[in-house]
């Protein structure tokens, strides 16, 4: 007789004279004690697995390392805050279909992007708990999603990923998700594919998230004062048209606000940024500036002491700054750069800062991934003490402690930059502050000033525009979205030759197998002798 | 320790001294080695490099492998304790000076040893490619295996406690194979919890059971705890319903 779980056991030996023996009463009630301990033990040993993985599943003791080197599924910091802080719950739509006409032209792309998608959702699930919920067409409930899916035309625009919560929905491509290097060749009569070099998937995700769960507060920046533009390709001077492109992924609206024409900051404007003017405000724009702050607006004044074309821009409004306790100087901050920088660059080594972040919520991402900011001909900024009542000031950037002074020029030469021992001081100067205030309004105002140029192509540092960006969600009060960018992530390949894969598929399906045969007579061989 | 060494040593020696040994690692060296070969063979028609991460993704994640592993981990595990009752070497062995535990668990580490040795061919590929211009992605290779040895770990106690159930070789290996086989169509049931019950806990609690996308993070370079977890406590419930199984021949 064969055991079963179900049976109980019996010998196969020979059997004894005491097992053929009728058992006795007592022998069957221990047999039976035992089947009862045996039952009790596998129940409570299955309830032990049960309750080991139901811990191993709680937030706080479960834990996903990603050991890929790029760190690709590693979640940054910013779409962390984003998901733990989603207003409502979201559902994320997966239509991939392979095998429409478009596909077959870049088969590879997409379904590498779909894989790609695929992992990168599965990421924002598992760290939602819930929050996100992903589905595909075999996921869908036939009786609820599968309908919804039906009505916003998912199954039409095949290839897409569709968020969505309550009203709101935002589409993304799915091959948007890949960055290619380039455009494919023709050999052979086939059409080569473009290359993946990396992928922006976090990127697009986190903003269609933010997009879909919060309501964007309104970003307006000033014109009319040779300021850095908002339009796209409007200048190859500043990246402030590229920078506004990542606030709005942040899901601000952002506009253009002429102070000339309205008179004021209009009532629906959260913050103002004045990004690197050239021209001076008049004095109604600056009354316009001062009565949205102090009753609780927001502003940003990014200072560039350069302007577009050569030239030098004016210092920051004292009527404006001068009431909280700020001044700007129409000096240069200058430091010592290293030998190499000055042989590259002669004097404008000496007005390139490195500049040291000082810890705030808006710097604090920074510090931590060790990102350093730059500078380029950058003011210092004075603060009057003591502060005038009520007003906190917190420093964002300095200089390094060996920089010192001078008159703001253009054509400063490397003599007089050269640092005097006898009429120079070297010390730390603040460059970028962050200001709160006691305002008129129910919230308090707040004011940040960045100093140096940081928007300039030139020093073109996604420090810079971090700071900028993270700058815009503490005034509008949205620290969850402060952080850095989700990084592009690079990707690494393998080059596909054609004689090495024959040599591979040799080895798998000829030599490999082959080995074991031999191995295997050899072992029948000394078995039989 | 000593005792369970030895016990070890002896059954893999025994393993690798038997010829069904070198049909299953034919049988899995030829089928594996196929499947990864032709799907690089078929991504070179389009694309003149492969990314790294597809690597370790196609040797390991992928259904084949899986598949192959839920039928051929029973047959390395059905002779390890079935043969020990049916030539009536385990009653011998019970009374020798090693408890049940060191018995089962030298079963299992001689099992799963074997079952490592499959995945050699596998790596000697993976060594191979190592060689070709580009850069491999290590992390995910490792993980990869991590994944595949917790999973093996799984199937090799489930074929061990199949094993210790009967004394028929092929009735072990089917009793594996069933086992594993359910463990194989946990995708399956979670799809049917959703769509028939409408069961969203069902489909969770199915969803953290489905082995073959735990398979996939591994393969990618995602290591997750839980899934860690899943498969040690399963493995552990095995053996320990294993040594439960051999204490109570004591009490027949």
């Amino acid at each position: 007789m064969e055991l079963t779980p179900e049976t109980p056991l019996t010998p196969e030996t020979p059997p004894t004279p005491e097992t053929s023996a009728p058992p006795t009463t007592f022998g069957r009630s221990k047999r039976f004690a035992f089947t009862v301990n045996v039952a009790l033990m596998v129940v409570i040993s299955l309830a032990i697995v049960i309750g080991v993985n139901w811990l191993g599943t709680r937030p706080q003791l479960w834990k996903r390392f990603d050991v890929s080197t790029a760190q690709v599924y590693t979640l940054g910091d910013k779409t962390r805050g984003v998901i733990e802080n989603l207003a409502s719950d979201v559902e994320a739509y997966v239509f991939i279909d392979l095998s429409v006409p478009i596909v077959r032209q870049r088969p590879s792309l997409y379904s590498r992007s779909a894989d790609h998608v695929r992992s990168i959702l599965g990421e924002y699930a598992a760290l939602s708990r819930g929050r996100i919920e992903v589905f595909e067409w075999e996921s869908l409930d036939p009786t609820r999603q599968f309908q919804l899916a039906s009505e916003i035309g998912g199954f039409e625009r095949p290839n897409v990923v569709l968020f969505r919560s309550g009203e709101q929905m935002k589409l993304v491509d799915v091959p948007q998700v890949a960055i290619t290097e380039e455009e494919g060749e023709r050999s052979d009569g086939r059409v080569r594919e473009p290359r993946i070099v990396g992928w922006r998937t976090e990127d697009l995700f986190t903003s269609a998230l933010v997009e879909v769960t919060e309501s964007g507060s309104k970003i307006a920046f000033t014109i009319g004062h040779a300021e850095a533009s908002i339009r796209p390709q409007q200048s190859s001077f500043n990246l402030v048209a590229e920078w506004s492109a990542a606030l709005r992924r942040d899901g601000y609206q952002v506009a253009e606000l002429n102070l000339i024409e309205t008179g004021a900051v209009p009532g629906d404007v959260d913050a103002v940024v004045v990004a690197m003017p050239g021209n001076a405000f008049s004095a109604t724009e600056i009354s316009a500036l001062r009565q949205h702050v102090e009753s609780g607006g927001r502003l940003l004044w990014l200072d560039s002491s350069v302007v577009e074309g050569g030239g030098q821009a004016p210092v920051p409004p004292p009527e404006l700054l001068g009431p909280f306790g700020l001044a700007v100087s129409n000096r240069v901050v200058i430091q010592q750069p290293p030998e190499t920088a000055i042989n590259q660059l002669g004097a404008e080594a000496y007005l390139l800062l490195a500049l040291e972040l000082e810890n705030h919520p808006i710097t604090r991402p920074l510090l931590r991934y060790r990102v350093g900011a730059a500078g380029y001909f950058v003011r210092p900024i004075e603060l009057t003490t003591p502060l005038p009542n009520g007003v906190t000031i917190s420093t964002l950037l300095r200089s390094h402690s060996d920089a010192w002074l001078r008159p703001l020029r253009t054509d400063l030469t490397p003599e007089e930059i050269r640092f005097d021992q006898v009429t120079d001081v070297a010390r730390r100067h603040d460059v970028g502050l962050a200001m709160e205030f006691a305002a008129a309004g129910p919230r308090p105002g707040r004011i940040v000033l960045l100093n140096g140029s940081l928007a300039i192509q030139a020093l073109n540092g996604s420090a810079n525009k971090n700071l900028f960006v993270n700058s815009l969600n503490w005034l509008a009060e949205r620290e969850h979205l402060i952080g850095i960018d989700p990084k592009d992530y690079e990707e690494r390949s393998v080059m596909l030759e054609f004689d090495r894969i024959e040599t591979l598929q040799h080895v798998a399906l000829i030599y490999l197998p082959l080995g074991l045969v031999v191995i295997g007579l050899f072992v029948w061989w000394r078995r039989r002798n | 320790m000593s005792n369970w060494f030895t016990l070890t040593r002896r059954e893999v020696g025994a393993f690798f001294y038997s010829v069904i040994a070198y049909v299953v690692f034919i049988v899995f060296a030829l089928l594996t080695g196929y499947d990864f070969t032709s799907q690089i063979a078929f991504a070179r028609q389009y694309q003149s490099e492969l990314a790294a991460h597809a690597i370790p993704l196609t040797l390991f994640g992928g259904g084949l492998p899986f598949l192959l592993m839920t039928l051929l981990a029973p047959m390395i595990t059905m002779r390890l304790l079935a043969e020990e009752r049916k030539t009536g070497t385990l009653e011998t062995l019970m009374t020798a000076p090693v408890t049940d535990l060191e018995v089962v668990l030298a079963k299992f580490c001689a099992g799963f040893v074997v079952y490592f040795a499959l995945w050699v061919p596998s790596l000697v590929l993976l060594l191979l490619i190592s060689q070709w211009p580009g850069e491999l992605e290590l992390g995910p290779i490792f993980s990869g295996l991590l994944g595949m040895l917790l999973i093996g770990a799984v199937f090799i106690s489930a074929g061990l406690f199949a094993s210790s159930l009967t004394s028929n070789q092929i009735v072990a290996a089917i009793i594996g194979m069933v086992i594993n086989f359910a463990l194989f169509l946990v995708p399956v049931y979670s799809v049917s919890a959703r769509l028939l019950a409408g069961s969203e806990t069902a489909q969770t609690i199915l969803g953290h059971m489905n082995m073959q996308e735990h398979l996939q993070d591994f393969s990618r370079g995602l290591i997750d705890s839980a899934s860690v977890i899943y498969y040690l406590s399963l493995t552990g419930f095995f053996l320990f319903l294993t040594v439960r199984s051999l204490e109570a021949r004591k009490w027949s």
